[in-house]
């Protein structure tokens, strides 16, 4: 019995002491901190409110992306008052008994509702820091100081027009280096992909802002007109493709989905939720009837657009010790054959529809690999009748972009003078030239017949930098 | 009512004992002067700022540290003082800095050497940041899977892979050059976006500034090599009183030369936080009297502060203790530094009985002890020439063949039961001839042919992939433990995983070729097989974790012939260590560094300086293990009385008194015969067998189990157990292993009635045979008065049992 007795008073002993250091350590309560929009109201109104309330869908008329937007308000008048909590129309929506919003989720919790009450009785000021604000518009184009990191190059349909991606914006060069075209600036931060139409009257954009958004721009290729900013998600997409038809177009996102979009009207048709990774890059079959998905699950799906049903695994074998699984796909002009690469870094030519019984495991699909470039294979095209394919890949401080001869697996030509990550390339529709490009920023231009250097630019004007403080 | 009685009675204690602890904290002492550490500052570069620490001394030269207090100001535009109080370089120069505090001041001369802009070095100044702000930690981006899709390596060991996750993943999603301050690095540690890791630190930090430069700077890569060593100030910090606070300041060192003051950037973690804490930003704050180590890390490399907190010792006087040899120097500098008292040494019967078990596993007869008692010569000489001749005796053979027949995993399950007898076979021979240690780990790591006809060959059939036998070896010979690196860079650590797949490597070539279904034959394969590094995929050739001064390969050797060569040179900073530590602390209960056989950084010797004297006096004898036996059980401490006095008994780590420990299973077992004079023997065994000459754990003996003896599945020291459980109390009063042994008709009271002892001399031949000493008086009328009562038989017997039943005979101490 004593001994029992004298455990439980070290038990007390212990707790005790530990609540006296805990007292004796602890940062002044937080109250004391006046509560901060930037930093916690702004990040709940991102994750509970703005899927409904954001400029792509303004449900009530109402946008909660901004504080500006937020004390503007909606139909049910201004947002909040500041410094009356209980007047506030935001209080108003979201206490109650099931409250009104956020509509079909969970209520926010009784410290999110307090930590907002507190922020507008404190007076609702916006706290946030000069540096996170985006003051980029097509009226304030970017201006740089660094190259940015090339992630995207699309070539005309016509041959004339060379697409890059910028920070914030497309720039369209001539096709030969000559001169830029001209800049299409949007919303999004970041350009994951750059798509003509095969009728060529679409320059289809994906991106976004990564933690923030997704965007679908549909920009008129004659007038440089957006017509279409559709934002998706609540993070960038990628791998966008038109169909051979230009009728749709399908990309993949950070959320996992991959969806194709009714070019007319805007519309998804279809959401594909089998992936359990981002899905980096989609392609149609050459009937149109099916699209195919590469994924950083490491796997190929294969669904049928019209039923949105998941079909097939095409592969899902990428050995490699790097992350990153299958980055890079698209379909053969002329077959229904498609080419992959990812992680492994080995370019793949396989069969879209399965000729064999499907067994765990197996890897019948494939139908030929191709020399093994160093790093990750981020991009690949083929040229216009299918019988090579450009490609390229980052290996973290260096790459390298290739060419090959699609039947006999032939390395025709290793492109010379890549010196980092190439994360994008695009094969000329008249054959005669491909463009690389990453995260050096230069764009080359190589002679498909010698392999050679033809010329290499600079996507962006480059204003000197104020030297930077140490 | 009387447990409610208690009860309160303790929370009185309790509340008492806090009051006291509360009296305990430092009053505000009298500053007469204050310096700084460093006493002056040299900045070489532009961003190369450091911190002072500000040091008070009262006026009897003790001293404590001001750092947190004082107030740091600048002279000239040359320097500027950050929020942190850290002097940062502005314009080449000479400055000063004033210091003050507690109403002095201090001016602290300051050279700018340099303050060309550099840009932002993405090893040196970009990476330490992810650390700090546990973006890398295991339960953020730097777990298995990473989180959210984003993965760094753990801790950040692998700089490239850090970079590709940074920079090369989703094409630069990470990162923006032309405005660094929409870089997803940045919004999400700001929660600029939403970071499910929280708010890590705002645009106004270092950390923000030294990204977004990088960023702007276009993400370079290096190949800047990280730090080689921390140096730590101060070093070993002895703080006096609960509350009292000491900063610490870490200066990394790098292979071109250059240091950097990384207070800021290092990670701090108090090994035990009952005796001191450590904030994130290195201060350390006394909680008890007692001894921690802090743990320092950054970028890759560790370092390590021994914390001393002293506690009230007012009124301790050192007084200095006999010595009989250098141990007893080590350690009685430790106590005199800690303000304790040794204890003072043990009885001759004390020392019989410990001295007796430790080094033979069994105590002494009846016979033993009165020879011992009554030889004439003077304490210290008998007691040395009975170290000598336990040493000599073949009880030592049996007693040390059990402890290594356990460590190298002798178990029929891997050798079948030839294999033991064979290996154990092998054991005794090595142990009778003394075989030097060195050549005893040479000879089983080189060893070669059929496992019948040398048995050492049997240690390649216990452990069979490379890997495995590596942790094996590591764990035995080394006393480190290298299993975490499999998966990742060991936490606490330097072993990374690479080296953890180069050094299993060098078992690659051990083949193994069935004989019959016992035994096996061991050889070289001509083509070694490719061990391969779990973390990239690629094979790992043979290479040695950590450099060993004068050893060189020799490429004409076979693999595991460089590694033997190499393990046992004497110059292997671990090999001679880790076996002194693991033998000292089977004879004095716990190692210098404990556990034994998990020698790391993060887990520092209690008394290097005794664990290195005792190293280099076992090299200098050849690896002599009697030596090292004698040297330890010669000592004073070895030979200090369990009983504490006031000055040493909170004291558990020290070696100021001695520890008791439960006797073994198998020496409990043997114990009981020998006390009882029942005849050895143990069930399923032949007859005089010993339970500590068993082969291995498969003769099925309950007892034995119960107490905790070795399963020898796993190399850890951890695996016999010293736990004391009702379930071994109940045996011992009910069971019939004593019951049997008291009452066997050969035994000692059998054998006291068939002389027809007086009661008197019945009590004293009992008390000689199981506690192996006299009683006292009282314990002698007491005794006598209940054999009288109850006869020799009944009564010496019930004495027998009571006393088999006490602690002094339970445990060695």
């Amino acid at each position: 019995m004593l001994r029992w007795l004298t455990i439980l008073g070290i038990y007390m002993a212990l707790g005790n002491g530990l609540g006296l250091r805990l007292c004796a350590d602890e940062t002044p309560a937080e109250d004391a901190k006046p509560a901060s929009f930037y930093r916690e109201v702004r990040p709940i109104l991102q994750r509970q409110c703005s899927g409904c309330h954001q400029p792509a869908k303004a449900g009530g008329h109402l946008v909660l992306t901004s504080f500006e937007e937020l004390l503007k308000g909606g139909e049910a008048g201004a947002g909040l008052t500041a410094g009356k909590a209980d007047d506030s129309v935001i209080m108003q929506y979201i206490v109650g008994d099931p409250p009104e919003m956020p509509r079909g989720a969970d209520p926010l919790k009784p410290e999110q509702i307090e930590l907002i009450r507190r922020w507008i009785n404190e007076g609702a000021k916006d706290d946030t820091p000069a540096s996170a604000r985006d003051t980029i518009s097509a009226e304030h184009p970017p201006v740089y100081a660094t190259p940015p990191v090339v992630t995207a190059l699309a070539y005309s349909p016509d041959s004339q027009v060379l697409a890059v991606s910028g920070h914030h914006e497309v720039l369209l060069h001539q096709a030969d280096g000559t001169g830029q075209l001209a800049r299409l600036v949007g919303r999004s931060v970041k350009i994951n992909s750059i798509d003509f139409s095969p009728d060529g009257k679409w320059i289809a954009v994906t991106g976004g802002a990564p933690a923030v958004f997704g965007e679908v721009q549909l920009w008129d290729a004659a007038t440089h007109e957006l017509k279409v900013s559709q934002q998706i998600s609540f993070d960038t997409l990628f791998g966008g493709s038109f169909s051979d038809d230009s009728q749709q177009f399908a990309f993949g996102g950070f959320d996992n989905k991959a969806r194709v979009m009714d070019v007319a009207t805007g519309n998804i048709i279809m959401t594909l939720d089998a992936h359990s990774d981002l899905v980096f890059d989609t392609t149609f079959s050459l009937k149109l009837d099916h699209l195919i998905t590469v994924s950083r699950d490491m796997a190929m799906k294969l669904t049928e657009i019209k039923s949105a049903q998941f079909i097939d695994n095409i592969t899902s074998i990428t050995p490699g010790a790097l992350k990153g699984g299958l980055m890079a796909v698209q379909r053969h002009p002329k077959e229904e054959q498609v080419l992959v690469g990812g992680a492994d870094g080995e370019p793949k030519l396989y069969k879209i529809f399965r000729t064999e019984a499907r067994k765990i495991g197996d890897d019948f699909n494939r139908i030929r690999g191709y020399a093994v470039l160093p790093g990750r294979i981020v991009s690949l095209q083929f040229n216009a009748d299918g019988s090579k394919f450009v490609v390229g890949s980052s290996n973290a401080t260096s790459g390298a972009a290739r060419i090959y001869s699609t039947d006999d697996a032939k390395l025709l030509y290793e492109l010379p003078g890549h010196t980092a990550g190439v994360f994008a390339v695009a094969f000329r529709p008249d054959g005669k030239q491909v463009a690389t490009a990453g995260f050096d920023g230069k764009v080359r231009l190589f002679d498909v017949e010698t392999g050679q250097l033809v010329t290499e630019f600079l996507p962006v004007d480059i204003t000197p930098a104020v030297a930077a403080t140490p | 009512m009387l447990s409610l009685t208690r009860l309160s009675h303790c929370v009185l204690a309790f509340c008492c004992s806090m009051t006291m602890l509360l009296a305990e904290e430092a009053a505000s002492p009298q500053i007469v002067s204050i310096q700084t550490w460093p006493e002056k500052l040299v900045l070489h570069d532009v961003r190369d700022a450091r911190g002072l620490l500000v040091i008070g001394r009262d006026a009897a030269g003790k001293t404590y540290d001001l750092t947190a207090d004082a107030v740091v100001s600048a002279t000239t535009p040359h320097i500027e003082i950050d929020a942190e109080r850290f002097v940062n370089p502005r314009e080449v120069g000479s400055s000063e800095v004033i210091v003050t505090a507690k109403g002095h001041e201090q001016r602290v001369p300051v050279v700018v050497e340099n303050v060309e802009p550099r840009s932002i070095d993405y090893v040196r100044d970009f990476l330490p940041h992810l650390s700090k702000h546990g973006c890398n930690q295991g339960t953020c981006h730097g777990a298995q899977q990473g989180r959210k899709g984003f993965k760094l390596s753990l801790r950040g060991y692998d700089p490239l892979y850090d970079y590709r996750a940074l920079v090369d993943d989703v094409s630069g999603r990470r990162f923006n050059r032309t405005e660094p301050a929409q870089s997803l690095m940045l919004l999400k540690p700001t929660q600029g976006v939403p970071h499910e890791g929280g708010f890590l630190f705002d645009e106004q930090s270092r950390a923000y500034r030294d990204i977004a430069q990088w960023i702007a700077e276009g993400c370079q890569f290096s190949e800047t090599t990280r730090p080689v060593r921390l140096e730590l100030f101060p070093s070993a910090p002895t703080l006096d009183r609960r509350g009292e606070r000491q900063q610490v300041q870490v200066i990394a060192h790098y292979d071109d030369g250059q240091s950097r003051d990384v207070t800021r950037d290092a990670m701090f973690e108090a090994s035990n936080f009952e005796v001191a804490t450590v904030t994130k930003g290195g201060q350390i704050q006394a909680v008890r009297r007692g001894e921690t180590a802090v743990l320092v890390r950054y970028e890759g490399v560790y370092g390590n502060l021994n914390v001393t907190v002293l506690g009230n010792r007012e009124g301790f006087v050192w007084q200095p203790a006999p010595e009989f040899n250098f141990i007893d120097q080590k350690v009685n500098q430790k106590l005199e530094r800690l303000k304790a008292l040794p204890s003072a040494v043990c009885t001759d019967a004390e020392f019989l009985r410990r001295v007796t078990l430790d080094l033979t596993g069994l105590p002494a007869s009846a016979d033993q002890t009165r020879a011992f008692l009554d030889d004439s010569r003077d304490s210290r000489s008998k007691r040395e020439a009975l170290i000598d001749d336990l040493l000599n005796s073949p009880e030592y053979v049996d007693h040390w063949t059990l402890k290594w027949s356990d460590l190298l995993l002798s178990n029929r399950k891997f050798i079948k039961e030839q294999g033991v007898w064979g290996f154990r076979n092998w054991i005794r021979q090595s142990l009778a001839e003394n075989k030097p240690y060195d050549q005893f780990a040479f000879e089983l790591m080189t060893a070669s042919g059929n496992s019948l006809e040398n048995p050492a060959a049997n240690y390649y059939r216990i452990a069979r992939e490379p890997r495995e036998v590596m942790e094996n070896m590591t764990q035995v010979f080394l006393g480190t433990r290298f299993v975490c690196a499999q998966c990742h860079d060991h936490p606490f650590e330097k072993w990374t995983q690479t080296q953890y797949f180069e050094l299993s490597a060098y078992f690659g070539g051990v083949g193994r070729k069935a004989q019959g279904t016992e035994a096996e034959v061991i050889y070289d394969l001509r083509n070694p097989q490719t061990v391969m590094h779990g973390g990239t995929g690629q094979p790992a050739p043979p290479k040695f974790p950590f450099t060993v001064t004068g050893y060189e390969a020799s490429g004409s050797d076979v693999p595991r012939l460089q590694l033997a060569k190499w393990l046992v040179s004497a110059e292997n900073p671990y090999f001679a260590k880790s076996l002194v530590n693991r033998y000292w602390s089977y004879l004095l209960g716990r190692g210098i560094i404990d556990p034994v056989d998990d020698i790391r950084l993060s887990n520092p010797a209690s008394n290097p300086e005794l664990l290195d004297a005792l190293t280099a006096d076992f090299i200098a004898h050849d690896f002599d293990l009697k030596h090292l036996l004698r040297t330890i059980a010669a000592s004073q401490t070895y030979q200090r009385s369990f009983i504490t006095n006031e000055w040493n008994k909170d004291d558990d780590v020290n070696y100021s008194h001695a520890s008791p420990r439960r006797l073994q299973a198998e020496q409990l077992y043997d114990a009981i015969m020998v006390a009882t004079g029942a005849p050895m023997g143990v069930p399923g065994a032949p007859t005089g067998f010993r339970a500590s000459q068993l082969p291995d754990a498969a003769v099925n003996v309950p007892f034995l189990d119960m107490f905790g003896r070795a399963p020898r599945e796993s190399p850890c020291e951890c695996e016999r157990s010293s736990e004391v459980s009702l379930a071994q109390t109940l045996t011992l009063i009910n069971g019939p292993t004593i019951s049997d042994a008291i009452a066997h008709p050969q035994g000692l009271v059998q054998k006291l009635v068939t002389q027809n002892v007086t009661p008197k001399e019945a009590v004293a031949e009992i008390y000689l045979s199981v506690l192996n000493g006299l009683p006292d008086d009282t314990e002698s009328n007491q005794g006598t008065a209940y054999v009288t009562e109850h006869g020799l038989l009944v009564g010496g017997q019930d004495l027998m049992w009571a006393l088999i039943n006490s602690p002094a005979f339970l445990f060695n101490r």
